[in-house]
This record gives C-alpha cells, structure tokens and sequence, in this order.
C-alpha cells in the first residue's frame, strides 16, 4: 500500500499542494484530475522525492524518505510528462536502462538485458521500434518506450505524469490499454494524472480530483452521483456529463451572456 | 562500421605516434628507427633524441589530447550541451589562474603547479554552476553565460599577473605558456600528468553507464536509481582533474575538448559508451598531430593554441556547413 499522510508542498511562498492525504493499493489503477496547475504533477514528484515535503509518503509502512534512490526505483517506475527531446540511444538502449537500480556500482545492462528489452518491446506491440533511435520516433511511439521501460524496471509501482495527454485519439487507447493490462498481470499500483476525464473513467478504477491544492474528490469506478458533482467543483458548472454503455460522455454547456445596456 | 571504427582509430593513434616521433628539427628517417629500435644506436645523439625528446614529448600530448577530449565529452554530457568545453565553462582560464600564480609567486615547481592547476580549475566549475543558478532562467543559456563571465574574470586575473610579472624573465614565460606549448614537455612532465590523467580517466570510464543515463536529465535518472548528485560531483571532479592536469603541462590549447567530441559523433555515430573511449583515441591522436604540425611548419615552433584554434574554428565552420547541405539534401 503506497500511504500518503498529510502531504504538504511549497514552492516558494506558493503552496502547491495542502494536506494531501491518500492510501494506494496495488492492483488498482488510480487517476488524478484536476485543472492546471493544481497540483497533479506536483504530487507525482512529491512521490518521487523531487521536491521537499512536510507530511509522511510510506510504502508498505516504509517511509520513502528514508529509500535511497536505488531502492525506490526497484518499487517504483516513473514516466514523465513528455519525451525527453535529444535522446540519441536506439529504443532498446533507451528501454534496457530500466534495470539501473539493479546493477552493480560500476555495471551495464548487458546482452541478456537488450534481449529481455527487445522481448517487452515486442510484448507492447511495438517490435517495429527495435533497432530505431529515439529521436527517429513519433511522440506516441516514444511514450510506448517509455512504458516499455516501465515494465522493464519490474517496479509494483508506476507513476505516471499525463502519459497520453500529446497522443492521438488512437494512441491513447493503445497505450491505456496496454498500461491497464500490465497492471492487472502484476497486480501492480499505477497513480496517473491525467486531463481527460473521459478516458480516466474508461479505463481507471479510481478517481482522484484535486482542485486548488486539495483533494475534493476521492471516488470509485461507478459512484456516477458523486463523479457529476467532482467535475463541476473542478471544471465548472458548465460541464454536462452523461453515461452511454456505461461510458463517460461530457460536454460544455453553452453560457448566454447577456447584452450591457 | 562499428569495429571497423576501433580499427581506424588504433592505426590512426598508431601513424599519428609513429608520425610525432619521427618528425622535426633533428632529421630521423626509417633507417634512424630501426636502428635506434634494434638498439644499434644505442648512446648516440639520435637514440637520445628520440626516447628522451620525441618519445617523452609525444606520450605527453597524447595523454593531454586525450584528456582534453574527454573532459569536453564527459562536460557536454553532463549538462547536456554540445557547446560546453573546458574553455567555455571557464575550467581552462581557472586553471591557468593557479598555474600562473604558481609560477609568478611560488616559483613554479611541477607539483605545486598541477595543485594549484586543479584548485583553480575545480574553484572555477564551482563558481560557474554557482552563478548559473542564481541567474536562473534557461539551465543551457545561463551556463555558459556564467561560464564566459568566469572566463572574463580569469583573463582579467591573468591580465592582472601579468602586468605585475617580471618582464625580463617571468612575463615572456607566462605568455608563451598561455598559448600552449609541448616543447619544454619531457618524461618529468608525463610522469606528473600521466598517473593523474590516468586514475581520473578511469574513474570516469567506471562511471560511463551512469553518466549515459544522466544525459536524460536529473528527475529521469533519480527515477531510475542513478545518485545523481555524487555522480555529477565525482565527474565534474574528474574532468576538472585531466583539465587542470594538462593545462599545467602545456598552458592552455584550445578547442581539442570542443571540437573532438563532436567529431566523433559526426564519423563515428553516437553511441555514447562506444564514444567515450573513441574520444579519447582521436583526441590523442589529433593532438600529436597538431603538435607535430606546429613543430614542423615553420623553423621556429608555434605555439600550439594557434594550430588548434584554427584547425578547430575551420572544423566547425566547414561541419557547420555540411550539415546544412546534408539537410537540404
């Protein structure tokens, strides 16, 4: 269980995330939603130890603060907001530095690496990149390799900051769907924040929204009452939402604005 | 492509020593070798010229060369800007900071010269990383801003020495050395820079893996279980080390940190473990022909940050160039 306990963040005299407190369990894929600037990336660093807390993150009743980087990086794979740009290492390379936690002082992934990395690759459907260098890829392709990478990390825990939010419709399904199935075969946590809320209620089985800072919504897949208030607190009263086969489908109510006299 | 690369590499070091020991004032031919190698001309001025002078001399701007290059490679990777190098950060005015302060107070012996090196060199990353944060704003931009004002300051300081030097004896020799030269180079000079060079540099070899990763940034490592902090310092401490090392043998020679890494990359592709070593080779190997270069062309020597900043601002001129063509194409 990944515990977060009264997580305060500032930055600077701003305070970017206020008494967050939130319990993770494995198996689950839990998204976060919030407008800009809430706090969502924010409390994926805080997570991660990128930022300095007042609060306590425990893993399994361990305190993160205490976790060397290696440590936490065998339980737990992060992947970022967007593609790094430059990276000029083939996919393969890219992915195979999943296993650095693992490895001696002074080792490298080896040949036995670059197989396993090739083999997740292929496992993602995405066999085509090997070979590829990073910065001959698409945006989408990227973040496939950077899922794949994940994977290769063995972590229970991913962490996952708008991984879908520069890909096409298609894409986006792709890569939920491959990221749901990995959670359920491992029986793995998976925090993501994520924009859209239609695609978090397809295909996450828990709803976070944070709103200035604060939690104001913690829901269940199907709590659909209380999902309707959530979005209007975050997004506004013009949001309209409706359900089709079981599908969330939102919309924006248009506002009238009355003529000055 | 790959191992055909390590090939060209090893005979290009191989010509370019080979090149370095024959060539100069004193004539010595491929009989002069063989026999000087046979030991047939044991004791005689041309066995002596050639172990003691062209030998010496040549193993010392190989291990300079590779130094340099590698320094550039391993700064460029750590903050993940191709236009860093030991100049631009400011390492290499550091660095001739201490030495010539060295020289003009406390006589300038090869010890105290290398300490006083590396304390000005690894002050001056120090300071340059320093002052980018507190500019803020773009990390790439503001380093190498920070690093040109150090530069500044350190011409200053050097400026400053100078003014205050002896100009019958310490000034000519504090220029001279400012625009880089092997000629006074022996086996002295390369048992002092080789150790040093030779420990950093591994160091540095162990850490290669680590230092690839670092390349995605600080958060991406961390993610992965990369120390990054104890990392970067170890590195940052090491690049400083084969600078200072260097520049305490030979003053300051231009560009070679620059310019040899992106060469590599340009022939050779980029395969960032792969490059490390190939650096290193064609840094030493350039060097020595550079250095032969500037010993052979005219019938006085020049001074070698000559040879190396023209070679070096043609190179990038010309790649620049191809580049664009090859775009375009």
């Amino acid at each position: 269980m990944l515990e977060i306990k009264g997580v305060t963040v500032r930055r600077g005299k701003k305070l970017v995330l206020r008494d967050i407190s939130l319990s993770l369990i494995r198996g689950q894929l839990t998204g976060v939603l919030g407008l800009n600037g809430a706090g969502k990336t924010t409390l994926i660093h805080a997570i991660l130890g990128f930022c300095p807390i007042a609060g306590m993150i425990e893993l399994d009743g361990h305190s993160l603060a205490q976790m060397g980087a290696k440590e936490r990086a065998k339980q737990m794979a992060y992947v970022p907001q967007s593609n790094q740009t430059g990276i000029r290492f083939s996919v393969e390379d890219f992915v195979s530095m999943g296993v650095t936690a693992y490895l001696g002082a002074f080792s490298r992934p080896g040949q036995v690496e670059m197989e396993r990395a090739k083999a997740i690759l292929s496992d993602l459907g995405c066999g085509h990149l090997i070979g590829r260098g990073m910065d001959k890829i698409s945006g989408g392709e990227g973040r496939m390799a950077y899922l794949a990478r994940a994977v290769m990390q063995g972590a229970l825990w991913l962490l996952l900051d708008e991984p879908v939010a520069s890909l096409d419709f298609s894409r986006q399904h792709t890569f939920l769907t491959h990221l749901r199935e990995y959670v359920r075969q491992k029986n793995a946590g998976c925090l993501m924040t994520i924009h859209d809320p239609e695609l978090a209620y397809t295909y996450c089985d828990r709803l976070v929204f944070l709103h200035r800072g604060q939690v104001v919504a913690d829901l269940e897949a199907g709590q659909q009452t209380e999902l309707g208030k959530a979005l209007q607190t975050v997004y506004g009263e013009q949001v309209t939402m409706d359900f089709q086969n079981g599908k969330l489908i939102m919309g924006w109510a248009e506002k009238k604005f009355e003529k000055s006299p | 492509m790959r191992k055909a690369a390590w090939f060209w590499l090893a005979l290009l070091l191989i010509v370019s020593f080979f090149v370095s020991c024959l060539c100069g004032r004193y004539s010595l031919g491929l009989a002069d070798f063989w026999e000087i190698l046979t030991g047939q001309a044991a004791g005689t001025m041309k066995a002596n010229v050639f172990w003691n002078i062209r030998v010496a001399r040549a193993c010392v701007v190989g291990v300079c060369g590779a130094a340099l290059s590698l320094a550039g490679f391993v700064y460029q990777g750590l903050f993940s800007n191709p236009l860093v190098s030991p100049d631009v950060l400011g390492v290499s005015g550091g660095a001739s900071v201490g030495a010539i302060a060295c020289i003009l107070f406390w006589g300038g012996s090869m010890g105290l010269l290398e300490v006083s090196a590396f304390a000005g060199g690894i002050l001056t990353v120090g300071l340059a990383l320093l002052l980018s944060k507190a500019i803020g704003g773009s990390r790439v931009f503001d380093l190498i801003l920070s690093g040109i004002i150090l530069s500044a300051v350190a011409n200053a300081l050097i400026m400053a020495m100078k003014y205050m030097a002896d100009p019958t004896q310490q000034l000519a020799v504090i220029d001279y050395w400012l625009m880089g030269s092997f000629s006074l180079c022996g086996w002295e000079e390369f048992f002092a820079v080789a150790p040093l060079c030779l420990c950093a540099a591994l160091v540095l070899a162990l850490l290669r893996y680590r230092l690839k990763v670092l390349t995605l940034g600080d958060e991406e490592a961390a993610s992965l279980g990369i120390a990054v902090l104890p990392v970067r310092v170890i590195s940052i401490v090491c690049a400083t080390v084969l600078v200072a090392a260097s520049v305490s043998v030979s003053g300051i020679v231009s560009w070679v940190g620059l310019i040899v890494p992106h060469l590599v990359r340009a022939l050779l592709g980029e395969d960032f473990e792969a490059n490390f070593f190939q650096t290193a080779l064609c840094g030493a190997s350039l060097l020595m022909l550079a250095d032969t270069l500037a010993r052979s062309l005219l019938p006085s020597e020049i001074p070698i940050s000559i040879l190396t900043s023209l070679m070096g601002a043609l190179f990038l001129c010309g790649f620049l160039l191809w580049r664009r063509v090859k775009k375009e194409g």
